[in-house]
């Protein structure tokens, strides 16, 4: 079995996230990126894989080379190899790029049997990323997955849950496939202290877009077909009007309030 | 400026669903006179749905009738939109924002060469360029995006983000089906679907949303809760931190990894607003907020705020608001 899971560093809070003018998310003053909440639940579906059925895998992310401290964690979590995608043409790239570059990746490294992301990045919560990659890849997809059933690499198949608005959906694909994993799957483990230590001894190889085979025109400020604009704050709201009296009076008012308004 | 717009379709609890009906009224508005806004289906059984989407503003609609439509699958879906879309080249593909319709958006762009832009809550030109504007970072911003795709422009539509249109806002309109172009072999296939218990739990369609938090005190708490939403006729939502505590079944949150609500009324009772509750349920039409701390974050996007224990003064509310709706 081998798996490939991608990762994302994403702004520590969004307070002070802006856009650039290419359409690229900055944290304020440029610093405090982190690994992406959902990704070492992602991580861990894989590992629980690879413990039940063996295998290797194989960890992903294209951004920046800043981006190699998310890389040395998931190594620390246990995955087998690392890899950065990192060039200055990705500057400004939409979800819908970033999926190109990522199927680049996987392409490069080759051979897999599953392909696992988070549900949605913190940041952007495009949730794009995944089908597009297996729409390029010609692989199924099988996104919002809360449990995998059952996995099995001789037969070539995966079975999963995928939890929906009005109920749960158990679905089947054959492998290759990829999968988008929902927050809860798993309890990600804690990476060990010797795991800490040898990831910080290991080399992440850092690849360019000509690595991997992708047109840098493709992907950047300039080949991503969506661009943000601006990124605001929400809407202020409108002001609350505090209702007072004693609990029965409240209840009065507040019931007047809502009639007067026709709301129900 | 004219264009041609499409509205995907989903099925709903009978014939299409309220979003399709809200994103219909919304794209006759974008394709401008003289444009058109083409009402797509693709499913097992055609019953009732082209009439579904002209009453709703459809002035085209496309049948693509399959078996093997009949449950949505990104594969199946995307070969039988994607085709029809290369041959007739839309300018705009609007397609419901459900967790299916974003995955579907994706898949879809990715197969036109073009990109999507999710969870739309206003649409609007400028000039030639369609701009979406979304949540981002769970709410705590507002991102503008623009689609420059070459080919069709693709946006999924957050429900309740338009209103529905009057009945009857379209009529006539032709009716076409079309063999719809599938793949050769399914690949993906659904098993089951195993719906949740008690179609209480709607938060998205509800239009009087009731939620509780941990200044419920126990599960027993709820009971005031689901009173009150019974009374008004609503569904029952709630924190993470009770649905965490086992209180209440997970389907039931709201907020950045629960559900993201709009109803015309919600009550927060014993919710203190912490950001990810509010990225789920800040764009309510009213809010009512009880909370016995009259700093509670809560009381910030509220309309309207109760100091005061949820025990004394949601019982109170329920026995007032029964009292008002039967005069
Ligand atoms: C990554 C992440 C994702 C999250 N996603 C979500 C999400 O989707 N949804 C969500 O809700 N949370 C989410 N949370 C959790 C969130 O941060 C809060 O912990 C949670 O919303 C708190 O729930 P609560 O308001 O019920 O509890 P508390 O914060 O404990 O608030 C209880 C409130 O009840 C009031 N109270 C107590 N007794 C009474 C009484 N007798 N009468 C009146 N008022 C009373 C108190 O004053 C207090 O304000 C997430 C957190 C993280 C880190
Ligand atoms: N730059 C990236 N590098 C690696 N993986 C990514 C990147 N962007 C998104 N992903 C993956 O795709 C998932 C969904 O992202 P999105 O479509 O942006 O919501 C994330 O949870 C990641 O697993």
């Amino acid at each position: 079995m081998k798996a490939i899971v991608f990762v994302k560093e994403v702004p520590e809070t969004p307070e002070g996230v802006s856009v650039s003018e290419n359409g690229q998310v900055q944290a304020a003053g440029g610093g405090n990126f982190l690994t992406d909440p959902i990704d070492p639940f992602a991580i861990e579906t894989a590992l629980q894989i690879k413990d039940a059925k063996g295998g290797e895998v194989h960890a992903v992310t294209a951004g920046n080379s800043r981006a190699e401290k998310i890389l040395k964690e998931a190594l620390a979590m246990g995955v087998d190899n690392s890899y950065l995608v990192a060039d200055d043409a990705l500057e400004g790239s939409d979800p819908n790029a970033i999926a190109r570059v990522l199927a680049g990746a996987a392409k490069k490294i080759g051979d897999y049997d599953l392909l696992v992301t988070g549900d949605r990045a913190a940041d952007d919560n495009s949730s794009i990323v995944t089908a597009a990659l297996a729409q390029l890849l010609d692989i199924p997809v099988l996104t919002f997955v809360s449990e995998v059933v059952d996995f099995d690499a001789d037969a070539k198949k995966i079975r999963v849950v995928r939890t929906l608005e009005n109920g749960r959906q158990v679905m089947e694909a054959t492998l290759p496939a990829v999968i988008s994993v929902m927050k809860g799957i798993h309890e990600p483990r804690y990476p060990s202290l010797l795991g800490i230590r040898k990831a910080s001894k290991r080399e992440v190889p850092s690849w360019s877009l000509a690595d991997i085979g992708v047109d840098p025109s493709t992907v950047g400020a300039a080949g991503s077909p969506t661009k943000i604009r601006s990124l605001d704050p929400p809407p202020a709201p409108s002001g609350v009007e505090m209702i007072t009296g004693s609990p029965e009076e409240m209840a009065a008012t507040l019931v007047q309030r809502i009639m007067d308004k026709k709301v129900l | 400026m004219s264009k041609t717009i499409w509205v995907v379709a989903q099925r709903g609890e009978s014939g299409i669903s309220r979003t399709t009906k809200e994103i219909l009224g919304k794209a006759k508005e974008l394709a401008g006179d003289g444009g058109a806004v083409a009402g797509i289906y693709c499913g097992a059984s055609k019953d009732g749905v082209a009439e579904g989407l002209q009453a709703a503003g459809a002035s085209q609609v496309v049948l693509m009738v399959d078996p093997k439509l009949d449950t949505y699958v990104a594969e199946t879906y995307t070969s039988a939109l994607g085709a029809l879309a290369r041959d007739r080249k839309p300018d705009v593909i609007l397609i419901p924002g459900t967790l299916n319709g974003k995955e579907l958006a994706a898949s879809l762009a990715a197969s036109l060469d073009g990109g999507a832009v999710q969870d739309c809550t206003h649409l609007d030109w400028d000039g030639d360029v369609l701009v979406g504007t979304r949540a981002f970072f769970g709410g705590n911003l507002t991102a503008t995006v623009e689609n420059r795709s070459s080919g069709p422009k693709i946006f999924s539509v957050k429900p309740k983000a338009f209103p529905l249109p009057a009945d009857g806002a379209g009529g006539g309109g032709d009716v076409e089906e079309v063999a719809p172009e599938l793949p050769a072999s399914a690949r993906t296939t659904v098993v089951e679907f195993l719906a949740d218990e008690g179609k209480t739990v709607n938060l998205i369609d509800a239009n009087v949303i009731v939620s509780g938090g941990r200044g419920l005190g126990d599960p027993e708490g709820f009971e005031i809760v689901n009173d009150l939403a019974a009374a008004l006729g609503g569904a029952v939502g709630a924190s993470r931190a009770v649905v965490d505590a086992g209180w209440i079944p997970y389907a039931h949150q709201v907020g950045q990894t629960g559900k993201t609500v709009k109803p015309k009324l919600y009550i927060a009772c014993g919710i203190s607003g912490a950001i990810q509750h509010l990225a789920g349920m800040r764009t309510s039409d009213n809010i009512v907020a009880i909370n016995k701390d009259e700093n509670a974050p809560i009381f910030k996007v509220a309309h309207y705020g109760l100091v005061g224990d949820v025990f004394e003064i949601v019982p109170e509310l329920t026995k007032k608001f029964k009292e008002a709706l039967q005069g």
